[in-house]
Formats: C-alpha cells, structure tokens, sequence
C-alpha cells in the first residue's frame, strides 16, 4: 500500500478523485430532486464537441471545454425558460447539437480521433498536476457556494414559485447551479469519461435519497458513497489491471444496489 | 396615498398568448381584511394571484403591494404565499418538516441564512399553533395531504407575514381539519391584523370568515363585503335567487357556482 501510494499518478487521482467526486455528488442531489439527473449527460456530449474544437486549434482541451460548456449550460437553461419546450427537450437539443459538432470537427480535421476518443473514456490516473490544483480549487469554490447559497438551492429544488414570492433571486441561483454544473462536468470528465460522467452526478444522489436522513444527510451520504466509489475505484483498478472510469462507476452501482436492498429489507 | 392600502389593483388586464384571462381588473385591500377571491374555473383566479405575488406582470395596469409596485416591490418578508399545487411529486423528498418550515424564514434572512435558536423557537410556536408540533421531524413525504398543507401554512406563517397570500389551500383538507384551518386564520386576521386573501371553491364556510369576496369571472363581477353581496339586487339578477341564498344563508355550497351559475 505504501508502494502504491508513492505512485506520482496514483497521488493526483486520489486527490482530484477526492475533491470532484465530493462536488458531483453534493450537485447532484439538487440535480436529480429538480429533474435535471440528465443535464450531466448533455452536457458531457457539448465537452465531446468542446474537445474536438481544442484539439483541431491546438489549444489546451480542458481551457476550450469550460467556457464552451458553461455557454451551453446557459443555453439549455435559456431554451427551458424561454422556449417553452417540454421536459429534457433542452438538453437533447444541446446534447446533440455537442456531438454532431464533435464528430463533425473530427471528420474534417483528420488525424485526431485517437485523441479524442480517449477522453470517451477518460483515465484519472493520467491527471497532470494543473489539473488537480484547478479541480482542487474550483471544487472548493462551489462547494463554499452551495453551503453559502443551500437555504436558497433547498427552497428552489422544493418550490420554485414559493422561493421566487419570499424574494429569492431564483434566476441567479439558477445560473449559479448551471454554470457550477457545466464546470464539474468536464472537471469529471477527466475522472470518468465523457460517456460515464452522468453516473457520478446521480448515482450517489439516489444511492443516497433512499436512506431517509433529512437534505442535509442526504447531501452528505451522498458525497460519503461519491468519494468512496472514486476512491476504492482508484485502488482496485490499480491492484486488479482494470479501467479506473468504469470500476467507479461499477462501484457506484453496488452502493446503488445495496442502498435498495436496504431500503427494501430494514 | 398608496400606503393606505396593503393592496392596490389598478385597471389589470393580462392575456396567455391572445386568450383573455383578466380584464380591467380594479380593487383596493385594507390592512386587516380578510378578501376571498371566488369564481368558476378558468375565471383567472390564480393568474390574479401570480400578478399580485409578481409572478406575473400586469400587460395594462398596475399592482401595488404596501404601496411599491410589485416587481419594484423587495420586502418579500412581509408576505406569506401558499401556492395552488398539489405536492405529490414530493412523495420522495428528502427534507424534513423542521426543513421545509425554516425556509419560510429565508426572506428575512439578509447574508449568512443560518438558522439560530430564536427562529427554531419560532419554528416551534408556529408548529404548536397548527397542532403539528410532533411532526418536526418526520419527512414531508411521508405526511399526508391535510399534514402536508399545515406544514406550507406553518411555513407561510412562520415569518409573521403582514399579507397572506393562499390559493385554494382547503383542496386535501377534511371537514374538521378545515374548521380548524379557518380558525388559525381567523385568529391570525382577527388578532394580529393579518390581512388574507384566499382563492376558494368553499363559498358557503368562508363567508363565516371573510371579510369581502371578489367574484371573478374574467372581471370584477362583485367587490364588496358579503352583507352587501347578499342585498345586492344586482347579485340577485346575476346569479338568481337560490344560488345567493345558499351562498349567505353559509351552506356549505362547495359547487353551487358549478351548478346553478346563470351566466356560466
């Protein structure tokens, strides 16, 4: 263990692990209580696009993907107010309209779909340190919001119109959880993959909300089961020669399965 | 001049799409009244609500609440709001009924909304009142519909609110429950000089209670107090006879409108 621990690698994905699984699973919560568990999904297909236009420019990926992501979290959130579309309408729009663009770019600019295809799938264990200190500081950053703003994100996730006539500004808080939202996505991007982020943002949250522990307890169960399926995800992929992405995910299902059986039996 | 009132409407009208809801809609309300808002569905009843809570705005006229306009309109604490919706979706929320009632307490919160030991003492009076006080800590989705309303009322009313805004809050609650929910308002309007204004189907209990009604249909079909209502020739005319006997005669007419309504 000691061995393992004195990995460079292992010690940047313990601690990016860490600190993106706790802000996807405290996100996720408020995600999934206000029906929003598949905005993670959209716009992890607009970070596919995002890193198809980083890659044909030569700019750093992950630099392109957060404002392109945050501009579509915008998009999606526009598109629900405004355009009086029906339920996930928004985010299949975005979702779509990310990957065609990224199958598109990839197509045109030959010679990079190995590239990336990698981030599909991603790999935790190839974080660099830049990354770590921006997902260290940028979790930090939103989990101080959440905790700052929770009275306001509990009462809009419970009742916007209520929350709205007590005079809380719900666009802002809105924004705020959007853009947060598109920031962690590509942060779990590098963790998961493009195609496995979802699970990180709901699967805790509804691991969680079948212990009944209050809100406040479901955001903690939920960042607990989050940080542990990254964490353990990270050992046994090493010990065992597995893909880290899809053993946190898998994991996260145990807790998932585990959580119902409890729920079910005690 | 506005201050006077605790409510102004001001010639409203308000369309969805070309559809006409309301139509020059004027009433003024005093601190202290007890208004109830009836009417047949679709008569804009819950629209004239979302325009006063500023959940709308006016496209001809003006709403001022405490003598702000409303969308200028910033202390929010002084009003309560139980919204129409039936909360069933949230058969699996989370929070507890402690959680839900301290939200209520957000609009007087300024920067740091943390919850002390005074608001937890307000929690509990208001809970106590309602006769819910042992439901604290149970989850909101596992009350049922009339617990649940008495819950949004504790969290409406824990912020001592100067205007109670309900619309149709008596829709899950039994006969007995809402004896008892008219009681905790009348004793709010009565006693602390809350002013309320509730949309109701129940037009023959809430004239025991209410002050004035406003009947809507899409205007202002009659504003006044209910004495005057029930010597209104012009009422008589309108509805007929029997349909305002029954309402001041306080049968409980929960469809009387539905059934005998002349006009309809």
């Amino acid at each position: 263990m000691v061995e393992f621990l004195s990995h460079g690698f292992i010690q940047k994905a313990l601690i990016a692990g860490f600190f993106i699984s706790m802000l996807c699973s405290m996100l996720g919560v408020f995600l999934v209580l206000r029906n929003l568990s598949l905005i993670g999904d959209g716009l992890s297909h607009v970070t596919f696009g995002s890193i198809a236009i980083g890659i044909w420019f030569k700019f750093y990926p992950f630099y392109i993907a957060i404002p392109i992501v945050m501009a579509s979290a915008l998009g999606i959130m526009k598109l629900k107010e405004k355009a009086r579309l029906f339920g996930d309408a928004a985010i299949g729009i975005v979702a779509s309209l990310g990957i065609a663009s990224g199958v598109f770019i990839s197509s045109v600019a030959n010679g990079f779909n190995i590239d990336l295809f990698s981030y599909l799938f991603g790999n935790i264990l190839s974080i660099n340190w830049t990354e770590v200190f921006i997902s260290i500081f940028l979790s930090i950053a939103f989990i101080f919001l959440i905790s700052f703003f929770y009275q306001e994100l509990l009462f809009i996730t419970f009742d916007e119109e209520s929350a709205r006539v007590s005079g809380v500004n719900v666009k802002r808080i809105n924004t705020m959880l959007y853009l947060m939202t598109a920031v962690t996505v590509v942060l779990a991007m590098k963790a998961v993959g493009i195609l496995l982020v979802t699970a990180l943002l709901i699967l805790p949250s509804v691991t969680a909300l079948q212990f009944s522990k209050g809100f406040k307890g479901t955001i903690f169960i939920s960042s607990f089961v989050g940080v542990l399926s990254v964490i353990s995800g990270i050992v046994i992929s090493f010990f065992l020669d597995l893909p880290t992405g899809a053993t946190i995910v898998l994991l996260n299902f145990l807790f998932f399965a585990f959580s119902l059986f409890y729920k079910r039996f005690f | 001049m506005m201050d006077e009132n605790v409510l102004s409407v001001k010639d409203v009208y308000f369309s969805y799409n070309s559809f006409e809801v309301l139509s020059g809609i004027s009433f003024d309300l005093k601190k202290g009244s007890f208004l109830a808002i009836v009417g047949p569905n679709g008569s804009g009843k819950t629209t004239l609500v979302r325009l006063i809570t500023g959940l709308l705005k006016p496209q001809r006229g003006d709403v001022y609440i405490f003598g702000e306009r409303t969308f200028l309109f910033k202390d929010w604490y002084r009003i309560g709001y139980l919204p129409q919706k039936n909360y069933f979706s949230e058969n699996h929320f989370p929070a507890k009924v402690k959680e839900i009632v301290a939200l209520g307490l957000l609009s007087k919160k300024r920067s740091w909304k943390g919850i002390y030991r005074p608001d937890l003492k307000t929690m509990d009076r208001y809970l106590d009142l309602l006769g819910i006080l042992d439901l604290k800590e149970k989850f909101f989705g596992e009350l049922s519909g009339g617990q649940r309303q008495r819950v949004l009322l504790a969290k409406a009313l824990v912020n001592e609110p100067e205007l109670l805004i309900l619309d149709e809050p008596l829709a899950a609650l039994d006969p007995e429950t809402r004896e008892k929910f008219f009681d905790i308002l009348e004793g709010l309007n009565k006693k602390k000089s809350t002013t309320i204004i509730m949309i109701t189907h129940d037009t023959g209990t809430i004239g025991r209670y209410a002050s004035s009604m406003l009947y809507l249909d899409k205007r202002v079909i009659f504003f006044g107090t209910f004495q005057s209502f029930c010597e209104s020739e012009a009422m008589t005319e309108y509805f007929g006879e029997y349909t305002q006997h029954l309402i001041c005669h306080r049968h409980n007419t929960e469809d009387i409108f539905r059934k005998s309504y002349k006009h309809g």
